[in-house]
């Protein structure tokens, strides 16, 4: 029981014996490391790559119900994505959705980020109630905001502009506010998880910068550009990369907030539309595809923003 | 000559007077930025307080109610209009969340828990590819799994039952990462001795590896309950029954059905506004509070996620 627990084979090793051990041998050796991962593994293949093969096959068939059958067309599903005009729209919104949410929420979170970083007491008070909207369902914050822009004159931003004077707008219902407004939104409920990871950011920019700026006279506008803003560039990089694959899977807060306003197809993000083609029309073989081109452009932008975060800009 | 009139060091009184002032707008601007995003809560507050019949088709913004009224509530309590069992809709789905919470916080935390164990500690062959494995899935989006899974579960029989939550739920590649980081910084003396004490695997297991990583545990236990909480993607396709749907799923459906009503939003009972607004107070409050609870310990899980939500 010692021997064996006691690792000697290590001792052996050390001195160059070549253990005649078959991998067999090794396997049933670390039997119980293999129990310990069985479960996360078998898990993985059942709900992930297994799936993953099936919308491979899938994308390719044609769906009668819930059987599978192929013909000779392979790639009909892929060319009718090609041709569907919901396609572009799905991807022109994720940009629209981005260029609101993630260039104004960036900018933003860096500036709240800037003025908790220069305060000296009550950080932490702060940081709790930005954060707030990040733990809160995405079903709370669209319905409340459904009933905040909702098309009615009586409505919270309606009344707001009686109030200043103006008439009433249809908020949701205009598809081309529905985009920006859905960005707005998830600025306000984002910008305490980018204050956060702002904050990271400069508590690891050395002081001594700061300091040898000072000494050369550089005042806090030059400082801000100089040293800060370059050497966040890496936070910059990471954020804006995170926040386009957020865009590419955004679905909750467009579904909810759109749900019983007439929209048509000019609502669509890429996983809404693979939602209402899979799950609401049944087309499981359109779906699959579309998911796989969503699939593509996404793993694209993961090895970008993984090779972005390894990247670093130091002064040294 | 004027850098120089600049980085001439100001007398102190007058240095320390800036100082005040500048904390002093520091404070007002976070402040303001601060209501603005607590607004639409207190809103959602107000609202579930108003009393019934109260019209929400109204003129003025009406943010400082004059009446109070915990119809909203009781109406979630004692509904007018009884879901299944008598119960209401909303608690019908708090108590399918409360199930599904149970087995994926605890099941989750601990499968994850083994599996993270095995890949800090042990030694294996094929343990570089198991673990490549497991990075794919990070790579690959599970967006491309929502179809198959779905005639999966069709086929198993799970779908529309709690069990399609709750058995991918168990395994989360997230857990694994988190937890083994933490765990390998474990020392493998500690685990040695105990060996050599004759402690066997599960006695390493039990009493030594989860109890010292307690910490990381109780992060992604945390992490678990708000994210199975809030979660609506996967109650709507594969939970979509009245008898099983989840809190999340139970309030889009109401919210959805009130806002078909018509323009004042009510029903004959006068209170179905007030009462989905007091849901999403409900759906909200957990979540808060576990927030502001054990908030430096998931401030700390966003920084080495680099997580949002």
């Amino acid at each position: 029981m010692l021997a064996q627990k006691a690792d000697v084979s290590g001792v052996l090793l050390a001195k160059g014996y070549a253990p005649r051990r078959t991998l067999w041998w090794r396997i049933w050796r670390a039997r119980i490391a293999y129990i310990l991962i069985a479960p996360a593994i078998i898990s993985y293949l059942v709900f992930f790559f297994y799936p993953v093969a099936h919308a491979f096959v899938a994308s390719f068939a044609r769906y009668d119900g819930f059987t599978m059958k192929f013909d000779r067309e392979l790639l009909h599903n892929y060319k009718r994505a090609f041709r569907d005009p919901a396609v572009p729209t799905a991807f022109l919104n994720v940009v629209r959705f981005v260029a609101v949410a993630v260039v104004g929420g960036q900018i933003l979170s860096l500036f709240t980020a800037l003025l908790l970083n220069g305060l000296a007491q009550g950080v932490g008070f702060y940081r709790t109630i930005y954060y707030i909207p990040a733990i809160t369902s995405v079903v709370t914050i669209a319905t409340t905001f459904r009933w905040v822009f909702a098309a009615d004159p009586s409505s919270p931003a309606n009344l707001v502009l009686r109030t200043v004077g103006l008439k009433p707008i249809r908020w949701l219902a205009q598809p081309a506010l529905f985009i920006p407004i859905a960005g707005i939104v998830a600025i306000w409920a984002g910008l305490g998880g980018s204050t956060i990871i702002w904050m990271a950011g400069l508590k690891g920019i050395p002081r001594e910068y700061y300091e040898a700026a000072t000494v050369d006279g550089a005042d806090s506008k030059r400082k801000f550009w100089s040293i800060t803003l370059p050497l966040l560039k890496p936070v910059i990089l990471f954020q804006s990369v995170m926040g386009l694959i957020g865009g590419m899977k955004e679905f909750g807060l467009v579904f909810v907030m759109s749900s019983g306003v007439p929209m048509g197809t000019a609502n669509y993000t890429p996983v809404l539309m693979i939602y209402k083609y899979g799950f609401e029309r049944f087309q499981m073989d359109y779906a699959s595809a579309l998911a796989f081109l969503l699939t593509i452009v996404l793993v694209v932008l993961t090895l970008l923003q993984l090779k972005v975060s390894g990247r670093e800009i130091t002064y040294e | 000559m004027s850098q120089l009139a600049r980085s001439r060091p100001l007398p102190i009184k007058s240095w320390r007077r800036q100082q005040i002032t500048s904390q002093i707008a520091l404070y007002v601007v976070l402040s303001f930025v601060g209501l603005i995003i607590l607004l639409p809560f207190y809103y959602m507050v107000i609202s579930s307080l108003r009393e019934p019949f109260y019209k929400f088709d109204r003129t003025d913004l009406d943010l400082i109610p004059k009446r109070i009224s915990f119809d909203g509530y009781m109406a979630i309590f004692k509904p007018p209009q009884p879901w299944i069992g008598g119960i209401s809709q909303l608690i019908n789905g708090l108590k399918n969340t409360m199930i599904v919470e149970v087995f994926v916080v605890l099941g989750s935390t601990f499968f994850n828990g083994l599996a993270a164990y095995a890949f800090a500690k042990k030694d294996f062959p094929g343990k570089q590819f198991f673990f490549m494995m497991l990075l794919i899935t990070i790579i690959l989006p599970g967006e491309v799994t929502l179809v198959p899974r779905y005639l999966m579960f069709h086929k198993w029989g799970l779908l529309n039952t709690p069990l399609a939550l709750i058995v991918p739920g168990l395994v989360g590649v997230w857990g694994i990462f988190l937890i083994r980081q933490f765990m390998s910084t474990i020392p493998n003396a500690l685990i040695e001795a105990a060996y050599l004490d004759g402690a066997s695997e599960l006695r390493v297991i039990t009493q030594i590896i989860f109890p010292l990583s307690m910490p990381v545990l109780s992060t992604y236990a945390l992490f678990t309950f708000l994210g199975v909480w809030n979660d609506l993607f996967g109650p709507l396709l594969y939970c979509n029954v009245k008898e099983w749907q989840t809190l999340q799923l139970a309030l889009y459906q109401f919210s959805a059905d009130t806002f078909r009503y018509g323009s004042a939003y009510q029903d004959h009972t006068g209170i179905r506004m007030q009462t989905m607004f007091a849901g999403l107070v409900i759906s909200a409050l957990p979540t808060i509070l576990v927030f502001i609870i054990f908030q430096r310990r998931i401030v700390e899980g966003i920084v080495i996620t680099g997580l949002k939500g």
